[in-house]
């Protein structure tokens, strides 16, 4: 980042996201304590402990469940892109969600005893040769351990000193977490009296994440396959849209058949095109929009200039540009990048 | 550690508790270790390993205690080494 470092870089947009997700939260643990205190009552009845304890961990899981969804979504319909928007805050609100869900069970199950809570979490159960016993905690831990270190590296000060790499592998761990929370909640449900329905939930759960990953790579796949090849040695001007395909605030996207996409970008009546590739953690930009004549890039909301690719003051983060031609209706694009942060005047069209 | 694997086979239980008492003790003498360094690092050094972080806000202080005190072998090579981010 260019600027000084503040806790969270606050906006509208997040403010809006943030109160809308701790009330989405607030409003699903309040109907599963009230539905399950109802629901159990009597013989049936539970304590409020491990009532709580459902409920946090349901919506942990839920939580990270969506978190892993919403790319795929994202990339299949536009519709999706706000939730997309500030994904940082779901993974921390994940994380604190999941911690309560944990000290609960720690202070509840372990929490009364001689021993040290934590030593006991790990002598409790140790029917490591059993499937329907198995210590189903120990899927939990790691996580948890997981959410964590991913939580407590989300600043962009982490991006940029654990180095881009290590951040990114870091941050990978994501579906190990999810491997390692879908076994959990699925053992646990399984040596718990409500075992078939809620397993099924559980796994289906898991099949849909994976179905769309595999679904949205596969259209993305065909999609580069339809890429324009420029070849080894490159071309000079190649046709990339017709001007009228294009919508106001947002990009087409188009491979370069190296590897390489740009976004042609229509804001009112300029059209410019820059890297599809985002400077902060490599986000699509051709899947943000534009947001006060900036584009603004679907995962965290980096913005840049359309005309010179660079992040509006104070911020210094740059992208490459390049060259557009209007040939009647047919835009044309110098595939040779523009070094990140050159201007290039925009293509200004009459509007229809 | 090691003087206590060959004993797991027989599943003893006062193994494993000592098992489990050395992981506990050691992650937590890790972590108090760590806590006590990020807190001198999010308040002294952290401008020295990252130019951005000169002049940062208390909050972006308090927001990196818990990575720093998980990572904080990491953290204090950067710091000794002083090397800067861009
Ligand atoms: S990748 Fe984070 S804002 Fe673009």
């Amino acid at each position: 980042m260019g600027a000084r470092y503040e806790a969270v870089q606050w906006n509208k947009n997040k403010k809006v996201y943030d109160f809308f997700l701790i009330a989405a939260i607030v409003v699903y643990l309040t109907a599963f304590i009230i539905s399950g205190a109802l629901t159990r009552a009597g013989d049936q009845a539970i304590s409020p402990a491990i009532l709580l304890i459902r409920a946090f961990g349901s919506c942990a899981f839920i939580l990270l469940t969506l978190i892993l969804m919403i790319g795929p979504l994202a990339r299949l319909s536009s519709f999706f892109l706000p939730i997309l928007y500030n994904r940082r805050h779901l993974g921390v609100a994940t994380f604190v969600i999941a911690l309560i869900h944990a000290i609960i069970v720690v202070f509840w199950y372990h929490g009364f005893g001689e021993l040290n809570p934590f030593v006991s979490v790990l002598i409790s159960n140790d029917r490591f040769d059993s499937v329907s016993q198995f210590p189903f905690e120990v899927f939990g831990v790691v996580a948890l351990t997981i959410l964590f270190l991913m939580a407590a590296t989300s600043h962009d000060f982490w991006l940029a000193n654990l180095s881009a790499r290590t951040w990114k592998n870091l941050h990978m761990l994501v579906y190990i977490a999810y491997a390692a929370l879908a076994l959990h909640v699925g053992l646990g449900f399984l040596q718990s009296e409500q075992a078939s329905f809620y397993t099924v939930l559980v796994y289906s759960s898991v099949g849909t994440v994976i179905a769309m990953h595999l679904i949205t790579g596969f259209r993305e796949w065909r999609r580069d396959g339809k890429s324009i090849w420029i070849g080894k040695g490159g071309a000079d001007w190649v046709y990339v849209a017709n001007v009228k395909e294009l919508r106001d605030g947002r990009a087409k996207v188009v491979g370069l058949g190296t590897g390489e996409k740009v976004a042609i970008w229509r804001n009112d009546n300029k059209i410019s095109a820059t890297s599809n590739v985002c400077a902060h953690q490599g986000g699509p930009l051709g899947e943000g929009r534009i947001i006060d004549d900036c584009i603004t890039c679907p995962w965290h909301g980096f913005q840049y200039d359309p005309a010179n690719g660079r992040s509006p003051p104070p911020y210094t983060e740059k992208i490459e540009t390049f060259e557009l031609r209007l040939e009647e209706d047919a835009l044309f694009i110098d595939p040779k990048p523009r070094a990140p942060g050159t201007p290039v005047d925009p293509l200004v069209i009459k509007e229809n | 550690m090691a003087c206590l694997w060959p004993s797991l086979p027989s599943h003893d239980k006062n193994d494993d508790m000592a098992i489990a008492e050395l992981i506990v003790q050691g992650v937590g003498t890790y972590l108090t270790i760590g806590l006590i360094f990020a807190v001198f690092f999010a308040f002294a050094g952290v401008g020295r390993v990252d130019s951005h972080a000169k002049g940062a806000t208390l909050g972006f202080r308090v927001l990196i205690i818990p990575g720093v005190a998980a990572l904080w072998p990491m953290m204090v090579v950067k710091w000794l080494m002083g090397k800067k981010a861009s």
